[in-house]
């Protein structure tokens, strides 16, 4: 399914938590799965992907390691269990207003 | 373009100087990837760097993002400032000194304090730039500004409280009689000699104990919470990596505990021997 850019571009860091929910990957990784999905909202703008990366980071979403694979060191993100709560917080609420949408779409 | 000026347009919006190798290692890692990317895709060397350059989008919208993420208080270098400070307030400290007495009971215990409040103080400077380093932003601002308290009250309150209230009175509390001693030839008291009047007094008399107290209020105050930021750090994911600064820290953490336990315990029986003596 193919999300619209605008929606793509105001949920960067859930769509970037949501990947790194089943694996640690390093930020070129999050946009090849991203691009896999075709839910790349950082189309040849790949280095907007660092602060938001970042800034989860700071917040504690997320930690990083590094780790070298191919002969590259590459910077590995791991989703905390701050992250995760978020993450699934967010998407309550967006389950909630599918809900409430829908329950609209029903009462007119 | 090539990486190292893509890079550096990246850098130069970010003022945080900690961050900047690993932003650059990361950025780099991240174009070389897409470089390996296009060169199996069947590009050349060169074609595939200026498409992977090119996919990057604009480096100063990504300097500028990362700027405000780091954009904080030069912690490492408050926590260096602070210390400098402290040593100069030690100076200050010997300079009031009554070399006469030198030898007395009252000199050695306080150089004792002197020597507590210090480490106490490395701790929670080193807790403060850790917290900082962690990203955890607002503990570390707290922390700056309990040190900075408790910095202040050992050669600030200490030396004015002691002049205004030891001038008038005959030290009913016991800690305050034995500082006394030690800024008797402050400059402070010179200029009080001078206020005689009955109101003025009265007023400083409890402003000199509202700054004593202060003094004995903050430095536990900044253990407590040197020791719970430290406990803390040790136990978080990201600072568990870094083994020489968790040594220094267990170090640090297990001498503040000595010392508040030891100024507990001091305190504890002074306030027990007043009691008896009253």
């Amino acid at each position: 399914m193919r999300y619209s850019k605008e929606l793509l571009k105001g949920n960067t860091p859930v769509l970037v938590m949501s990947v790194l929910k089943y694996k640690d990957l390093y930020g070129y990784e999050i946009i090849r799965k991203l691009e896999f999905r075709g839910e790349n909202p950082f189309e040849m703008n790949e280095g907007a992907l660092y602060p938001v990366l970042h800034a989860l980071e700071k917040e504690n979403f997320l930690t990083s390691y590094w780790e070298e694979k191919d002969g590259i060191k590459c910077k590995y993100y791991h989703i905390t269990e701050k992250g995760e709560k978020q993450l699934a917080k967010f998407l309550s609420l967006s389950n909630d207003v599918v809900k409430f949408l829908n329950f609209a779409d029903f009462a007119r | 373009m090539s990486i190292q000026k893509y890079i550096s347009d990246v850098l130069v919006h970010i003022k945080n100087k900690t961050f900047k190798k690993e932003i650059e290692e990361e950025l780099e890692s991240h174009i070389e990837n897409r470089k390996q990317y296009y060169l199996k895709s069947g590009c050349d060397e060169k074609v595939s760097l200026t498409k992977a350059i090119e996919q990057m989008g604009n480096p100063n919208d990504v300097g500028e993002k990362m700027n405000k993420i780091y954009y904080n208080l030069p912690a490492l270098y408050a926590s260096f400032a602070m210390i400098l400070i402290y040593a100069l307030g030690i100076a200050y400290f010997y300079y009031c000194v009554d070399f006469t007495n030198l030898l007395s009971d009252t000199i050695n215990k306080s150089i004792e304090e002197m020597v507590i409040s210090f480490i106490c103080f490395l701790a929670s400077s080193n807790c403060f730039y850790l917290c900082y380093k962690n990203r955890f932003g607002k503990t570390a601002i707290l922390l700056g500004i309990v040190n900075i308290i408790s910095l202040f009250s050992f050669y600030i309150f200490i030396p004015i409280g002691c002049s205004i209230f030891g001038f008038f009175f005959d030290f009913p509390a016991v800690f305050v009689d034995k500082e006394f001693y030690f800024f008797e030839n402050s400059f402070l008291n010179g200029y009080f000699i001078i206020v005689s009047d009955f109101l003025y007094f009265f007023l400083t008399s409890y402003i000199g104990i509202l700054l004593v107290s202060l003094f004995f209020i903050s430095p536990i105050v900044n253990e407590v919470i040197s020791i719970i930021m430290g406990i803390n750090m040790l136990s978080n994911k990201f600072y568990k990596k870094k083994k020489h600064y968790k040594r220094f820290s267990v170090i640090l953490i297990t001498l503040t505990f000595v010392c508040l336990f030891t100024i507990t315990v001091e305190i504890s029986a002074d306030f027990i021997k007043s009691l008896i003596l009253q």
